[in-house]
């Protein structure tokens, strides 16, 4: 599904990857792990163009979405991401946050179709929808998504008053409505209180019991063992090991990682 | 003493009486009303044009520099805001009634170019308090909404720039106030402003302190119903909305 050839990331002078070479297909779930600073935020980054590669191609679907001139937002939407800090849209409502972006896409493709029909060229006949009816599918998703991780009364609050771990789960289901192919993960625990990263855990478990296609930087070791069907060490700005959690974790080849298991664990 | 300030109250006394009777029976409150109205408009006006023309300089100046039209648009938008943050109001002013607007050969009233220079100049500094607004915006917003496919224009709009303007409503609050003041040079293209309405009242009345007097008054009142404005409006956005 993704596919990473030689990619190169540089800061300045700093170079954080250094060639990487990485595919991930339908139904993995990779966890990446590597000490901080290693550039596993940037790797994940990279997998969505959120930063720019400074070589490589990074191909999502077989079209490479670092070239510059294709549409990146059309390719993002199909990549759902979640991060540290949460980053729900603060002047919206839970509900809103989640309507926001598939309303809008399907606006857009509306649009898009009646221009097509207009000038008698060929057009998706499911695409022309009202607005209404765009708002109540949208609306109807996100409930649905929202009962699922047991926030359906959270609907109408705004993200600040919910608790971390409240905030992660909204975050996930809003990148759920858009029914992305693979859900990218940076250290989604990170920055939550103990008691609170076993909620955020569970949703992602169940969610790989469903078959979605993960990537998933974290510390959280345990999950690691249990959830992951790959685990790769990065540092050095390379893949320094790539196996199963039982092989990577059991039996370490690189001096790194197995420095670095000895200091978590 | 007591002698003295006696008689100067009583002149004070006869040249309210003057300005009375001149307000009043000479018609002098209607052009005092066609002053107030043209100032409100211009300031109005020229606020509204300010935040749209402020608000889209603000969005070019912080979006990422890749592409050479959005890096042209740059170039012309810092040459715009150092023109109007760099001359006087009554230079723009003058340079836009007395030269441009003939030069193009277009006919347009004193009160038009006033709220258009107004706009035009208030922009030039809505812009820079619009961008310190974006810019504390946290960037997580802008991330969040990229990475759902929104594009940058699109998070923008629906994310940030709201976010933004409720972090600058007390800047925006006296930039008004301070717009409401500058409007008292529009007089320079023949406008009939506040401060013209009682220049008149003092030249054809001859007699300046009254009218003087009551204009200060005025431009104090409505400063003031300003400012408590702002602040019903700031308490508002804090109750209906904790998140920020
Ligand atoms: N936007 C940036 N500009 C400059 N340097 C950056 C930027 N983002 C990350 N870096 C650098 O890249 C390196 C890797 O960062 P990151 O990918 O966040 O590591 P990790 O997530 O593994 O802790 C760090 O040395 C960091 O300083
Ligand atoms: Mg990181």
């Amino acid at each position: 599904m993704i596919r990473v050839c030689n990619l190169r990331k540089v800061f300045d002078e700093n170079v954080v990857l250094d060639g990487i070479n990485l595919e991930i297909n339908k139904g993995e779930i990779v966890v990446i792990l590597g000490p901080s600073g290693s550039g596993k935020s940037t790797l994940l980054r990279c997998l969505n163009c959120m930063e720019d590669p400074t070589s490589g191609n990074i191909f999502f679907h077989d079209v490479d979405i670092a070239d510059m001139k294709v549409d990146i937002n059309v390719h993002r939407q199909k990549i759902g991401m979640v991060f540290q800090h949460f980053n729900l849209f603060k002047n919206k409502t839970v509900l809103q946050n989640m309507t926001l972006a598939p309303v809008y896409v399907a606006k857009k493709k509306a649009r898009k179709a009646r221009l097509r029909k207009l000038f008698g060229k060929s057009y998706n006949a499911e695409d022309i929808r009202s607005l209404k009816e765009i708002n109540a599918a949208a609306k109807e998703t996100a409930i649905e998504l929202l009962s699922r991780v047991g926030l359906q009364e959270k609907a109408d609050v705004y993200p600040s008053t919910l608790s971390g771990g409240q905030q992660q789960r909204v975050a996930i289901v809003r990148a759920l409505c858009m029914k992305p192919d693979v859900m990218l993960f940076d250290e989604p625990t990170s920055a939550l209180d103990p008691e609170m990263v076993g909620e955020v855990l569970d949703v992602m478990r169940s969610l790989a019991q469903e078959g979605m296609t993960m990537v998933v930087v974290t510390h959280e070791m345990g999950f690691a063992r249990e959830v992951a069907s790959r685990v790769l060490f990065i540092d050095e700005g390379k893949v320094l090991e790539d196996g199963t959690p039982k092989e990577v974790f059991d039996t370490p080849k690189h001096p790194r990682l197995q420095q670095f298991l000895q200091k978590i664990l | 003493m007591f002698y003295v300030k006696v008689i100067c109250m009583g002149n004070f006394g006869r040249k309210i009486e003057i300005f009375l009777e001149y307000m009043i029976a000479n018609n002098g409150y209607k052009m005092v009303l066609e002053g107030l109205k043209n100032t409100a408009i211009i300031a109005v006006l020229g606020l509204f044009i300010g935040i749209v023309i402020g608000t889209l300089i603000a969005a070019v100046r912080v979006s990422p520099k890749y592409k050479f039209i959005v890096r042209f648009l740059n170039a012309v938008c810092s040459i715009y805001v150092s023109f109007f943050r760099g001359t006087p109001i009554v230079v723009q002013l003058l340079l836009f009634y007395y030269v441009l607007f003939p030069l193009i050969g277009m006919n347009i009233t004193s009160v038009n170019v006033s709220v258009l220079v107004f706009g035009l100049n208030s922009g030039a500094y809505i812009s820079e308090i619009m961008r310190g607004g974006i810019l504390s915006v946290d960037r997580g917003q802008m991330e969040g909404g990229r990475a759902m496919g929104l594009s940058f224009s699109a998070t923008m709009m629906k994310i940030v720039i709201p976010q933004a303007i409720k972090n600058i409503i007390p800047t925006m609050g006296n930039e008004f106030i301070a717009l409401i003041k500058e409007t008292s040079v529009v007089s320079f293209v023949g406008a009939t402003d506040l401060y013209k309405a009682f220049n008149t009242a003092g030249t054809n009345s001859y007699e300046f302190m009254v009218p003087y007097l009551a204009m200060a008054v005025i431009y104090i009142i409505m400063v003031l119903l300003i400012s408590l404005l702002i602040k019903i409006i700031e308490r508002r956005l804090r109750k209906s909305d904790k998140s920020l």
